[in-house]
């Protein structure tokens, strides 16, 4: 019976860690491949974290192992109390602080990154407001060529579920909410932001890879949440434009001018300019 | 110890008794019949009932009636071989089907499974078919059991007699109908219900309340006043959703999903609509009222019931057939390309000049946009505080404002928001304004307007959102000089 629980306490770290060495290799669990500058960043945070956390683990139950094995191997032997040590509670309050103090800091620069505007890339393409409502994603873009405003403007041009936006430039959507909360999340890109009544959030991602990624809704919203599916297509950005156009030129369908005839218009204007 | 150890004990039993498989299953789904049926008296019930469900089945076994213009989903191929039976109870044919459709990968039962069998020849020769083909026991008795497209091994559920020859035509109908079924209890049931009425669980907590599909009556439209729409105007209402209400966007579902979607939605529609008629057709002299009102007026309770035996059993039948053919005819020919609303000439280009025409037509006595949608197009005119007579009981709305043909309350659409729900193409705010919104009070303004106008008004009604205090004058004093200089 004694040797049953060392036995116990030192097989499951073994099989917990043996199933993190090959989980990556089966394709258990661990995240796919980030598409997105800072989605990579975010990842490398993740795995510091997991290793900080899995060399803990396996430390702790070296430690309760071996104490288990030793104390077993004695009958006569008494147990230690360590209830009270002053220099005991100092040294594990101190550590795991040091080590939360040390991940609070380490992460801050992407944490900067992602969410303080001051630090968002310079170049930023404003794509797109994205509005959730319940239970669906309305996206309003700027009319091919002009920059988005706050408010509604005439030549806006809208679409539903489906978020074009151009592959390797940071770009940035202006999230918002006509209800309740949502959360905006593309898991693939690592971009997760609630959506909170009331404000206008500026979120940023530069996607690397041309792509179609699953958008959700992370934040339950009432009972047709899981009806907020959409999808984010990155794409050239001279795909990028000629989708704008001809979503543009949908949009001013009158029934009678082919849209190919007003698509061509509209390149003419363009080149003119 | 003691105790704990009974604590432990009474937890594992306490699971043990939570046996999921005992769990009862779910009733079975039932198309609700017409509200109006129970004020019909007892005897004229249940042949509307009977005659409705013979003709469409119920939702776990729906039928697919030839007279209706539905694409239940017809596949055709021929036997190659009869396999020798294995168990005398069903025949197991290898066939070549002329197309095997795509099925979604998580279709819930076995390929085809209660699809109908029809043998348009059979050892050699040929077979009249037609009428009903019921999913489940249909007039000839055979359904399939099970399908496997990589082999082509069809398995019917029944057996009649000696099996086909190879060589031997057959049918197969209502495979889209029933992915139609599976996809509409996936999506759309929960707000507008198994049989369309619009009274799904979630239906009571929505405003605007979601389309009862029974009359037959669908908003948004492409087609002239009065019609039903076409397949792609349910298609494009379920693809870009109704902004504005909780209909949302099914954007990203199946294509194949949506068009069986569509197809049952107008299934369920004609079924309401048949429903609906029978009832039209019984309930003035036959409602639980009309009749105690007849006796009261002196004739006899049971001369009553046998002049309603003899109409049901003579002339119902034939209303009946009389009305699915003007059902089907008014779903059949707005799939005509001429059945579209389509403007003759391209958009007005949206000058100020015709933003003030149009202006000067929202604000004309004979249009009366202002009633409703008000002076600056905020929805909020002076119908929206009037109390509405309902022209069906004759009697005042006890709440003031607008009401739809379904009786609910409506607000005009407040059109600086700059939310259009049937699209916002200048398309649609033309058809919007050419055919009206069906069984709303928003009428079709076709016959008042010319095509300029339309456009005009089109213009001026997409500026709205973007328009101030400032530009409306300006509008105003324009449309005055044009005033001025057509006199």
């Amino acid at each position: 019976m004694r040797n049953f629980w060392c036995l116990f306490f030192t097989v499951w770290p073994i099989v917990a860690v043996g199933t993190f060495v090959i989980a990556p290799a089966m394709g258990w669990w661990f995240p796919t491949d980030a598409y997105s500058t800072l989605g990579q960043q975010i990842d490398d945070l993740f795995y510091l974290i997991l290793t900080i956390v899995g060399v803990v683990f396996i430390g702790t139950h070296i430690a309760l192992g071996y104490t288990l094995w030793k104390g077993s191997q004695d009958p006569n032997r008494r147990s230690w109390f360590t209830h009270g040590s002053h220099t005991l509670e100092v040294i594990w309050t101190i550590v795991p602080a040091g080590i939360l103090l040390f991940i609070a800091l380490y992460q801050m620069d992407v944490w900067r990154m992602y969410r303080v505007q001051s630090a968002f890339p310079e170049d930023l393409l404003e794509v797109a407001e994205v509005t959730a409502r319940q239970f669906e994603w309305r996206i309003r873009y700027p009319a091919p060529g002009r920059p988005l405003q706050l408010k509604p403007q005439k030549g806006d041009v809208y679409a539903v579920n489906d978020l074009h936006v151009p592959v390797n430039r940071p770009v940035l959507i202006q999230l918002r909410t006509m209800d309740v909360q949502h959360s905006f999340f593309v898991p693939s890109l690592r971009v997760k932001q609630d959506a909170l009544p009331g404000q206008v959030i500026p979120v940023w991602f530069e996607v690397t890879k041309p792509g179609i990624y699953d958008l959700t809704c992370a934040e339950l919203c009432g009972w047709g949440h899981y009806k907020m599916r959409g999808r984010v297509v990155a794409e050239a950005e001279e795909d990028f434009r000629a989708y704008l156009q001809r979503l543009a030129a949908e949009q001013a369908y009158d029934g009678v001018t082919p849209i190919e005839t007003a698509l061509s218009h509209a390149e003419k204007r363009q080149n003119e300019e | 110890m003691v105790a704990r150890n009974c604590l432990l004990g009474l937890t594992i039993v306490a699971l043990l008794g939570c046996d999921l498989s005992r769990v009862a299953p779910p009733p079975e789904a039932v198309f609700a019949p017409d509200e109006r049926i129970d004020d019909l008296v007892r005897q004229a019930r249940r042949p509307v009932v009977e005659m409705v469900t013979e003709r469409f089945g119920t939702p776990n076994r729906l039928v697919a009636w030839e007279a209706l213009p539905v694409d239940y989903g017809v596949l055709e191929g021929r036997v190659v071989e009869a396999y020798p039976e294995t168990d005398g109870t069903c025949w197991r044919l290898k066939v070549e089907l002329d197309a095997v459709p795509e099925f979604p990968k998580d279709w819930p039962a076995p390929l085809l499974q209660g699809v109908a069998v029809a043998f348009l020849s059979f050892g050699g020769k040929p077979v009249s078919a037609g009428g009903l083909v019921d999913e489940g026991e249909n007039r000839v008795g055979l359904t399939v059991q099970r399908f496997d497209p990589g082999t082509g091994v069809l398995e019917l559920a029944q057996r009649l007699g000696s099996p086909p020859s190879a060589g031997d035509r057959l049918r197969l109908v209502g495979h889209k109908l029933q992915r139609g079924r599976v996809a509409y209890m996936r999506h759309c049931v929960h707000c507008h219900g198994v049989a369309g009425d619009g009274n799904g669980p979630t239906a009571p907590y929505l405003n605007p309340r979601p389309r009862d599909y029974r009359r037959g009556i669908f908003k948004f439209t492409s087609t002239g006043p009065n019609e039903r729409p076409t397949r792609d105007d349910l298609k494009r209402t379920i693809r870009q959703g109704i902004p504005g209400t909780y209909m949302p966007s099914f954007f990203l579902l199946d294509d194949g999903d949506v068009e069986a979607i569509v197809e049952y939605v107008r299934f369920l529609a004609m079924r309401g609509e048949f429903e609906r008629r029978l009832v039209d057709e019984l309930i003035l002299d036959y409602s639980t009222e009309a009749v105690a009102q007849r006796v009261d007026a002196g004739e006899e309770r049971s001369d009553i019931l046998d002049e309603l035996e003899t109409f049901l059993r003579d002339e119902l039948p034939e209303t009946a057939a009389f009305e699915v053919e003007r059902i089907a005819n008014a779903w059949r020919r707005v799939e005509r390309p001429e059945a579209l609303v389509v403007p003759k000439t391209p958009r007005t280009p949206d000058t100020f000049e015709s933003r003030a025409r149009g202006r000067k037509l929202f604000l004309s006595k004979t249009l009366k946009c202002v009633d409703c949608h008000g002076p600056t197009g905020r929805g909020d005119g002076p119908m929206t505080e009037d109390y509405q007579l309902n022209t069906a009981t004759n009697e005042y709305y006890p709440f003031p404002g607008l009401v739809d043909a379904w009786g609910h309350p409506i607000r005009p659409r407040n059109l600086t928001r700059g939310i259009y729900r049937g699209g916002r193409r200048p398309l649609d705010i033309y058809r919007r304004i050419y055919v009206g919104i069906k069984g709303t009070p928003m009428p079709s303004s076709a016959a008042a307007l010319n095509e300029e106008q339309i456009w005009d008004l089109v213009n001026y009604v997409l500026s709205i959102p973007y328009e101030t205090a400032d530009t409306r004058r300006q509008l105003d004093a324009v449309a005055a000089q044009l005033t001025a200089s057509e006199k």
